[in-house]
Formats: C-alpha cells, structure tokens, sequence
C-alpha cells in the first residue's frame, strides 16, 4: 500500500494511511502469490468485511509487507475501493 | 419508549444527532426526530422494520449493516470507526453514506443496539473529489518531464519528483531535509541564497532563476549541470514555500557549442575562400557574400537583399548587352532547380577591372531533396586566359 500510494497509483488509496481500518487498499492476489504475502489476521479479515467485492483472493495492502519473495508481483484491483 | 423515562424521552426526541434504537435482531424500535429529517421516513413507518430500510444490504459487500453494529458495539471508539461508512437509503431512495457509531446496552426489554447516524454523503464526495484532484496534481508532478522541487523558508528540500532525482543523482531518500546548497556549485551558494531571500521579500510570484532562467547545479557525482529554472512562491498557513521546476539543459547547451563551432568553420571556409563566393535564396536574392566576392564589388555596394543579376557585376561596353547578361544570369538560377549544377562565363567589371568570372550554380537541398539554397561560386579565369 505504501509503495502504491507514494508513487500516487491510482486505484488504491489506502484513506486511513496504513491501520488496516478503511478497506480501501483491497487488492485481488493471484494464487501462486498469496503464501507469499503472508497470513491474515483476524482484524484484517473484518475490515475487509467493508470492502467492495471481496472474494477468496482479496487482501488488504497495508497488511502485506514486500519482501524479494514478492518481486514482480502483479496485483488486480475491484472497480472501486468505497 | 417505554423503558426510559418522559424527561429523558424528550431530550432524546430533541437531540440534533439521529438517533435509532434496535432490538439485537434489528429490528427498530425507535428513532428520533433527527432520523426523520435525515431519512425523510415516519415513525410509523420504520416501527419493527429492519434497520436494513435505511441501511441496506448490497451484493458487494460481505458485511450486512447488523452484523456491522454487532462487531463495533463493543468498541464504539470513534477513531476506529472514522473510515468507515454505510450505505444508507432514504425513503426517496436517494443513497447515502452514513457514519455510524453505535453502543449497546441491556435494557428491561433485552438488548439494544444505540445507533447514531451522521450524513457524511457530501462530505465523502468532497473528500473523493478532491482526493482526485490531489492524484492527478501529484501525478504530473511526479512523472513530470521536468524536475520539480519544493523547499521551505530555510531552504530546506520538502518535496523532489523523479526527474529531480534523475536529473540531480540524488534520490527522495537522500535529499529530502537536505538544504538546497546540495545541489548547488559552491561557488554559487551565497548568490543563490540572496537570490532566494529578495524573491521572498519580493511581491513578485513567480520568476525565472538567474540570467534568462539559466543557472548552474550539482549532480551528485559532482560535475555541474546547466538548468533552466523558475521559482514560484505559495503562502500557507503563515509560511512560505517555494517551488522550483528546473529543466536539465546540458544537451541544448551541447547542440548550441555544436551549432557555435559549425559557424565557427563555416565562416573559416566561406570567408577565407579564395574564389567569390554568394549564398543566394532560392528567389536568386542574395543572403550574404563572402569576402573575396566583396572584393569585385565597390566598396559601398549594398549586397543583401538583392537580386543576384541585379549587381553591378554584369558589365559590358554595351548597355544591351549588360542586360542581356542579367537575363542571362536570371535564367541560369532558374535552371538549377530542373538542371542541377549550372556553369556559365561572364565579364565581370570590378574595381581590379573586367575579369573573366567561371561561374558555379549550386543548389543546396534539404533532406527531402528540395533546394533551400544556391551557392553561386565564381573563379577568377582571367590570368590563366592571358588576358
């Protein structure tokens, strides 16, 4: 989410900067990526409750750290965050 | 509501919030004046309904409003709550996005969800529409073609797009709280400041940096860099910021010293020829002479602009036949465009006298083939004709 936002790609917009309270930095993750971005807490999971059109590849940005495992990662995005 | 007394039933009718009370299955049991001006609903009309009348379920989101005011009963924080909205419905079916926060308690007749709502529709449009504002703003100045910095009253970098970062060396990380010295030549920091401190007291906007916008920088690795520079100033909040857009010109300064020395060896060549030489337009106008071909014209004679057999170089005893000669000369410059190269022998009277002039017509082509130019170039046949 970080990454997206200081370098003002549009379609994330993560309102609440980052503390997994907005659901506005959904993202889709393909399979093959998704043990690489790591688990998700409970907290996330409620939150994305709030998000637009979440399914079983939806994750939160601000709740998934970059690490070399997720070089080149691609990322869909929902037609709106809110 | 019969579980609180008339008193407090009153203030709650009165509050300027909108109030809703819910049972745990949803449903309403009261909503205060607020809610139906907010909604537009009568109390009758929303008594034992669903709160999903005002706040519907929608196939996009997972979550349904009850499920939603079950979670954040226990923690009706605000904070926690102010990104966060509903969808809401009035009764005209006009949407809305509510901010809600909500609390529970037990009351004699079971437990109650305490709801209050606030129309945050308005504002979350604004909130939307400038935010996009914002990304476009924030794109341009990103990925801008030009470098644009931002720094504040103590000449300290705030902001620093890409291109800065290319055109400087240093990246956002190494500069940002950086003084703007950095990226300056030494020798130019105490004018660069004062510069810098009469444009803030100036009244004056915006300008451009130095002589005609020009200035130096410092890349990084050290060497300078020739820019061109505007700065502009913006009052916020009782501060000043200043913005800079620069513009790396080194290839424009490259191409002009290219341009330079090119001139440089075009009037080494024209100048010192030793046969008369004359850049004609392609109307037969002369542009310019060069030195030896002054040299068989009088000395005040006025060249540029004229027509090439208009010249006092057509001479003959004959006053036909020198214009006879102009004519002649006239249509040699019009057959180069279908002959190429045209040649012809003249008498040019000069003051060395009449010389016999061999005479080169030479159309000078673009990359597209079309003659731009003529060259006309006369060599001197007399002493080798004996004369």
């Amino acid at each position: 989410m970080q990454g997206a936002v200081s370098n003002m790609v549009p379609g994330i917009d993560g309102d609440c900067g980052g503390l997994c309270a907005c659901a506005t930095c959904h993202v889709y993750i393909p399979h093959e990526s998704q043990q690489d971005c790591g688990p998700m807490d409970e907290l996330e999971d409620n939150i994305l409750d709030f998000g637009y059109d979440v399914n079983e590849t939806s994750r939160l940005a601000c709740q998934i750290e970059v690490t070399d495992a997720l070089d080149g990662l691609t990322v869909q995005l929902p037609s709106r965050q809110c | 509501m019969s579980f609180i007394g008339d008193e407090a039933a009153k203030i709650i009718e009165n509050l300027p919030e909108a109030l809703l009370i819910l049972n745990e299955d949803g449903e309403l049991l009261y909503l205060n004046q607020a809610v139906q001006d907010l909604t537009g609903f009568l109390p009758d009309e929303l008594q034992g309904q669903h709160v999903s009348v005002l706040m519907p379920s929608s196939p996009h989101r997972r979550v349904d409003a009850l499920t939603w005011l079950s979670r954040w009963s226990g923690n009706p924080d605000p904070s926690e709550l102010r990104y966060l909205t509903l969808d809401g419905v009035t009764k005209s079916g006009e949407k809305k996005k509510y901010r809600v926060r909500v609390s529970s308690f037990d009351s004699e007749t079971g437990y109650a969800f305490l709801v209050l709502v606030r129309d945050v529709t308005d504002a979350a449009a604004r909130s939307r529409r400038v935010q996009h504002k914002r990304l476009i703003t924030e794109r341009i100045f990103a990925m801008g073609t030009d470098g644009v910095l931002s720094i504040d009253e103590d000449q300290t970098i705030q902001s620093w797009n890409t291109r800065a970062e290319q055109i400087f060396g240093f990246t956002k990380g190494e500069i940002l709280g950086q003084r703007i010295d950095k990226i300056i030549p030494s020798s130019l920091h105490s004018q660069h400041r004062q510069h810098i401190v009469k444009f803030l007291n100036s009244e004056s906007p915006a300008q451009l940096m130095g002589q005609r916008g020009e200035i130096q920088g410092l890349h990084k690795n050290g060497h300078a860099i020739p820019l061109e520079a505007s700065i502009t100033k913006t009052p916020i909040e009782g501060r000043i910021v200043l913005s800079a857009q620069v513009r790396d010109i080194s290839d424009r300064k490259e191409i002009e010293k290219k341009l330079r020395e090119s001139e440089m060896k075009f009037r080494a060549l024209f100048e010192h020829a030793f046969e008369a030489m004359a850049l004609l337009a392609v109307t037969g106008s002369v542009m310019e002479i060069n030195s030896a071909a002054r040299q068989l014209l009088p000395d005040d004679d006025d060249v540029t602009d004229r027509c090439f057999w208009d010249l006092n170089w057509w001479s003959s005893a004959n006053a036909e036949d020198v214009e006879l000669s102009k004519v002649q000369v006239q249509t040699d410059i019009q057959r180069v465009f279908d002959a190429g190269i045209v040649r012809f022998r003249i008498d040019m009277s000069t003051p060395q006298g009449l010389l016999d002039i061999d005479f080169s017509l030479i159309p000078i082509v673009d990359d597209n083939n079309v003659p731009f130019m003529i060259l006309a170039e006369g060599r001197d046949l007399t002493a080798l004709c004996g004369s």
